[in-house]
């Protein structure tokens, strides 16, 4: 059993009275074979998450957050337990779900325009609602001058926002990001941490909830409604700490040194 | 008049830079800003100088301090933040160069190497090709300039 959200001392806001669950994972056990040894990666995780949430996964490096990712989107499969998403077992990569990476992922031969519309080609849209489609998000997402450049033109600020636009383009109610910001400096990720909670909040984006893998515990107190902190290998969920610091947040708000040393402690 | 290069400095990191001050109050001395962010000091001069030019930020001492503008860019979305970068842009006097220029053409757009001989003349100890790219850059997160790789042609995207 994942233990109940505990709650960082911090100011309380408005919550929306019982969201619907969006997602949930139960008792997900995962054991990789490495050179002919058994590697257990998961152990019995589980926890929900709900429609409007911001949810980050920290803990140690190298300790199973981004395999939980992956199997959560349906492009791993666990040895135990179960994903349901809007209560339906999750079996592959489903459409409501989208993924962004730490590596941006993009086809160099491809512009701007193209490496966004690529993400939209596996489902079966007409041509004219893909057009639609990237034409919205690389306005959303601030790439509007720069649909005809090549990833080769852009810094990696731009590079991610091509990540960002496309998966945004797919229209998922659920947004994985494993580590978006790690390779970006501490400017541009201050940049797009900001952008990325915007387009969370945008109205005009059918966007429900995110989970975001990170290292910086910082960087998860800025952005997340709650935080799974994960043990070390095999992980474990240690807690599951709600952060209801008013938005937009700054490191200077009262609390976020106490959320943030919290979880140091856990993860230490 | 004189025609300022345009350093080669990725606006997110100078939109970057706001969010930092605006999170430390406004101001911060600039080498424990270095410090803190653990950016290179010739970097993150770098980045003040292009938050300067855009009238952004300013640098009373050791100090970097938000201007008016600089919060008023922070208010807005990433839209909004494009517009007033764009009008910042149009009172440089070396994007006003290219812009006059490519406004003159008959329809607004010119090979690159002709702006690479424009900038020889006006900024004869600059890098061109370096400066080029970084209008080009700053002028395509403007929606000012526009450029298309496989023609090698620059252009006017929208002026107003």
């Amino acid at each position: 059993m994942s233990p109940e959200p505990s709650t960082a001392p911090a100011t309380q806001v408005e919550r929306p009275a019982q969201a619907r669950s969006l997602l949930e994972v139960a008792a997900l056990g995962k054991t990789l074979s490495l050179e002919g040894k058994l590697l257990p990666i998961l152990d019995g995780v589980s926890f929900t998450v709900r429609e409007d949430e911001f949810v980050c996964l920290v803990g140690p490096s190298g300790g199973g957050k981004s395999t939980l990712l992956r199997i959560i989107g349906g492009l791993d499969r666990p040895d135990a337990g179960t994903v349901r998403y809007r209560d339906v077992p999750v079996s592959g990569p489903h459409a409501r779900c989208a993924f962004v990476f730490q590596t941006f992922g993009l086809l160099p031969w491809l512009n701007v325009n193209e490496n966004v519309e690529l993400g939209l080609e596996a489902m079966t849209l007409p041509r004219e609602e893909r057009r639609r489609r990237a034409a919205f998000y690389i306005d959303k997402v601030g790439l509007d001058g720069y649909e005809e450049a090549y990833p080769r033109e852009l810094s990696s600020g731009m590079k991610q926002r091509i990540g960002l636009a496309r998966a945004f383009a797919i229209e998922p109610e659920l947004l994985l990001m494993d580590e978006p910001f790690s390779s970006l400096d501490a400017l541009t990720s201050a940049n797009l941490r900001e952008e990325v909670i915007r387009l969370w909040q945008d109205g005009e984006v059918p966007l429900k909830s995110v989970i975001m893998v990170t290292n910086i515990i910082e960087e998860a107190v800025l952005m997340a409604d709650r935080i799974l902190v994960l043990s070390k290998r095999p992980a474990r969920i240690v807690d599951d700490i709600r952060i209801e610091l008013p938005r937009p947040r700054n490191s200077r708000q009262a609390g976020f040194h106490d959320a943030s040393d919290r979880i140091f402690r856990l993860i230490l | 008049m004189e025609f300022i290069p345009i350093p080669r400095v990725a606006l997110g990191k100078v939109i970057g830079l706001l969010e930092v001050l605006d999170d430390l109050g406004g101001r911060e001395n600039g080498f424990r800003l270095a410090v803190s962010l653990q950016i290179e000091f010739g970097e993150l001069i770098l980045v003040i100088k292009a938050a300067e030019m855009l009238d952004l930020v300013q640098t009373p001492g050791t100090e970097v301090v938000l201007t008016g503008r600089g919060k008023e860019l922070l208010l807005q979305d990433i839209n909004g933040r494009k517009k007033i970068v764009k009008r910042q842009l149009l009172r440089l006097p070396t994007f006003r160069l290219i812009v006059d220029i490519l406004k003159a053409q008959p329809e607004r757009k010119m090979p690159y190497d002709t702006i690479v001989d424009v900038l020889v003349t006006h900024l004869p100890e600059e890098d061109p090709g370096r400066l080029a790219r970084a209008i080009i850059d700053w002028g395509r997160f403007g929606e000012l300039v526009g450029y298309n790789s496989r023609t090698g042609t620059v252009y006017l995207d929208q002026e107003e």
